[in-house]
């Protein structure tokens, strides 16, 4: 019982912050985005690349991707890790 | 699996193969970019894994490898980033330059593969990386999950 | 050099990434050829962090735009706020490059011997690699995106590295707790980044700091960045994770995910202090992080008493310690727009809490480093099955009971030398909690005396007759950080003056930090 009214509280919480942040946050676009404004119109020259998105990938936030590429590049040498033999192993 | 499945998996390893490619070189270009190619191309390894079973599978691909492959991807993309630090790191060095130095006129236009400076490259980069990993990923799990004991 | 210096702060971050994703392909050739080349790339990393710090500590912040015409051209002409990438490197991010940078080498030389016959070091290495530079990353950064990107990076690397030894369950257990914590944590961020992008389209700290309004919803943004971050370092209402992981992970790990949980204190300074700054309500806030703190002193020293198992022990104690950290930080918080108090006591407050940061990693470091040893030798971390190891461990025996003094506040060690600041400045804003301070001192002075009689002292058992001093690699890696730990306590007025005061000006000076990215219009 005890636990139950500790995960309700929990959740209670959770939407609260949740929703209620959802509610007053400004609507989708506005106001306008002097970033975006900026990369939109320059992107095709600076970056030379059609896709803004690819630009933005990797020119102006290129630094991100290499930090995600190597979220993934963690993520996978981990499961290697974790999965790998341990019988060869010696006591130590 | 049976004869048929495994038949048809290996001629449709092709196509997707070829489809994450483009999705990798023409990221610059059209939707997609290295992330997507290399999440197409690592589905491909996982219909084969599906298709002829991991035991099969394992006698010429091993994760080991594939994790050479991906170090390489990202060595290459991080020093794509390193050789534009005569300016700034991450500098887009090669626009105007002879390989991929094509600029496109600004607003609508028809594209052209031969542009975006280092972009094509470090998506080439990153292709290779995410193709090799999410594969390792996935036949080292299904080693595992076989009882497999994985190298080192 | 002048070059060198101007692209320091991305070298130290990208060298650091290389090595990592060389490791596993020369690792394959050469194993010794994999070794030197670690030692080298992080021996010319921390060469690179001294440069960079004495840089900024001389003369003003450094900053470098990634990807831009030049370095320090933070705002395109076009352009009324920052568009890409930004490093920014005070006074504090310079402090926490030096404390990761001895941390990370001091633990690499230890690990190559400790873990010499074990299976998987490539990845070993590798995931070592990748903690290091993503906490360079955190603390360099000016962005809060790229802030997250890092954090993943580090808690990723770092669940993998506590299950590290596959054959124990426990290690499996922690290095899951450990990932599903820093999930939870890094998507409440996520989720705060969002609500904060959403209100101002912009990433940067520094043009948010500039254009923040604190309206409910960067409320809401901040008590959630702040929670997030004190789960992740570990203060006491989520505390829970930290003994389990700590315990488990082998020996030079936990030397490094404390650094890790200092990151995270980094980025709950950079938020309050930098992101909200005179924004902030501050005593409120203030008040929040000193109970948070006072809480972990005391629930971290009274769990600490409890303890068998060694590790679990340091563990513990490590929660009291940072206790320490957030009572000075929370303090310098709630004085912060009363330039009188700052003067009379805040600074030096902060000074201590900022001083403390640097002496726990080093002595904290030194006691999870003599565990591993001790584990190293005889095979077991729990204190009932330890008895007179001192008669053939002199020297891990002497590091053992030097961490142990330091980490009371015993004169002549570096402890002492920021819990004296901590003390006489905190007594000015409420003599209740340097009572507290004291108090949690003498008990975390019984804790360590406990140890030390169970595992080093009494007769020496027939079982341990052949144990010898451990390798010398992990000795001299110990020795380092004991040096480091000696030197700080009778030179504090040195250190003080050269690394902690000017990352507490940095801390209380947040308009620098604004101007250093929006002055710069061309």
């Amino acid at each position: 019982m005890r636990q139950f009214f500790g995960w309700l509280s929990l959740v209670v919480l959770m939407v609260f912050l949740v929703i209620g942040a959802l509610f007053i946050m400004r609507p989708f676009g506005e106001p306008p985005s002097v970033m975006d404004d900026y990369i939109i119109d320059n992107a095709q020259e600076e970056a030379a690349s059609n896709n803004v998105v690819a630009a933005v990938l990797f020119d102006y936030r290129g630094f991100d991707t290499l930090g995600e590429a190597t979220v993934l590049f963690a993520a996978v040498t981990g499961a290697l890790l974790v999965l790998r033999a341990s019988h060869k192993k010696e006591e130590t | 699996m049976s004869k048929i499945v495994r038949t048809v998996a290996n001629q449709l390893i092709l196509f997707v193969v070829i489809f994450g490619l483009y999705v990798i070189i023409q990221g610059h270009v059209t939707p997609g970019g290295g992330f997507q190619g290399g999440a197409i191309i690592a589905s491909g390894a996982v219909l084969l894994i599906v298709a002829s079973g991991s035991q099969e599978i394992k006698t010429w691909l091993r994760e080991r490898r594939l994790s050479v492959v991906e170090s390489s991807g990202a060595l290459l993309f991080i020093l794509l980033a390193f050789a534009g630090i005569g300016t700034v790191f991450f500098f887009n060095f090669l626009v105007g330059s002879r390989l991929f130095g094509g600029i496109p006129s600004v607003g609508p236009n028809p594209g052209d593969v031969w542009t975006g400076g280092v972009i094509p490259l470090m998506n080439l980069g990153v292709g290779l990386k995410v193709m090799a990993g999410l594969s390792a990923v996935v036949l080292a799990l299904a080693l595992f999950s076989g009882g497999e004991e994985l190298e080192e | 050099m002048s070059t060198l210096i101007a692209h320091s702060s991305i070298l130290i971050i990208a060298v650091t990434l290389a090595t990592a994703f060389l490791t596993p392909l020369v690792g394959i050739a050469s194993k010794r050829a994999r070794n030197t080349l670690i030692v080298l790339a992080l021996a010319f990393v921390a060469f690179l962090v001294v440069a960079l710090a004495r840089d900024v500590m001389l003369n003003q912040i450094h900053v470098y735009t990634l990807g831009a015409a030049a370095p320090d051209l933070t705002i395109p002409g076009g352009a009324i706020v920052p568009v890409r990438i930004i490093l920014e490197v005070d006074g504090l991010s310079a402090f926490m490059g030096i404390v990761i940078a001895i941390v990370s080498l001091v633990a690499v030389i230890y690990s190559m011997s400790a873990l010499k016959t074990e299976t998987g070091q490539n990845g070993f290495y590798t995931l070592l690699l990748l903690m290091a530079a993503g906490m360079f990353g955190m603390v360099f950064t000016g962005d809060l995106f790229n802030l997250f990107v890092f954090l993943e990076i580090t808690s990723i690397s770092g669940a993998a590295l506590i299950a590290f030894r596959t054959k124990f369950a426990d290690s499996q257990e922690g290095g899951f707790k450990y990932i599903v914590v820093s999930a939870v944590a890094s998507l409440m961020i996520l989720f705060a980044i969002g609500l904060l992008y959403s209100q101002y389209n912009l990433l940067n700290i520094g043009a948010l700091a500039a254009t923040m309004e604190y309206t409910m919803l960067d409320r809401i943004a901040l008590v959630i960045l702040m929670s997030a971050f004190v789960m992740k370092l570990g203060g006491v209402p989520l505390h829970m994770w930290l003994s389990d992981t700590y315990s488990v992970a082998p020996a030079s790990i936990p030397a490094l995910l404390i650094v890790a949980s200092q990151a995270s204190l980094y980025a709950l300074l950079r938020t309050s202090f930098t992101l909200y700054g005179v924004t902030l309500d501050q005593s409120v806030a203030g008040w929040i992080i000193i109970i948070v703190g006072l809480l972990s002193m005391f629930v971290g020293v009274t769990m600490a008493i409890l303890q068998t198992d060694i590790t679990r022990l340091i563990a513990y104690n490590c929660v009291c310690e940072s206790g320490f950290m957030l009572v000075g930080l929370g303090v310098g918080l709630a004085v912060l727009a009363d330039p009188g108090a700052l003067d009379a006591f805040g600074t030096m407050a902060m000074n201590g809490a900022v001083f403390h940061m640097i002496n726990h990693a080093l002595f904290e470091g030194l006691l999870f480093l003599v565990a591993g040893a001790i584990f190293y030798r005889i095979g077991t971390r729990d204190l009932n099955q330890m008895c007179g190891l001192g008669h053939t461990m002199k020297l891990t025996s002497v590091l053992f009971l030097l961490g142990a003094l330091a980490s009371a506040g015993i004169p002549p060690f570096n402890g002492f030398a920021s819990k004296i600041l901590i003390y006489e400045s905190v007594y000015q804003f409420n003599p209740i909690l340097t009572m507290i301070g004291i108090l949690v001192s003498i008990l975390t002075l019984a804790v360590f005396m406990k140890v030390f009689f169970s595992a080093f002292t009494g007769a020496s058992l027939p079982r341990y007759r052949d144990v010898r001093e451990v390798p010398r690699p992990m000795v001299a890696a110990m020795i380092v950080l004991a040096a480091g730990i000696i030197f700080f306590g009778l030179f504090p007025g040195l250190v003080l003056d050269w690394i902690v005061q000017p990352a507490t000006d940095a801390l209380v000076n947040q308009g620098a930090y604004i101007d250093a990215i929006m002055g710069a219009v061309p």
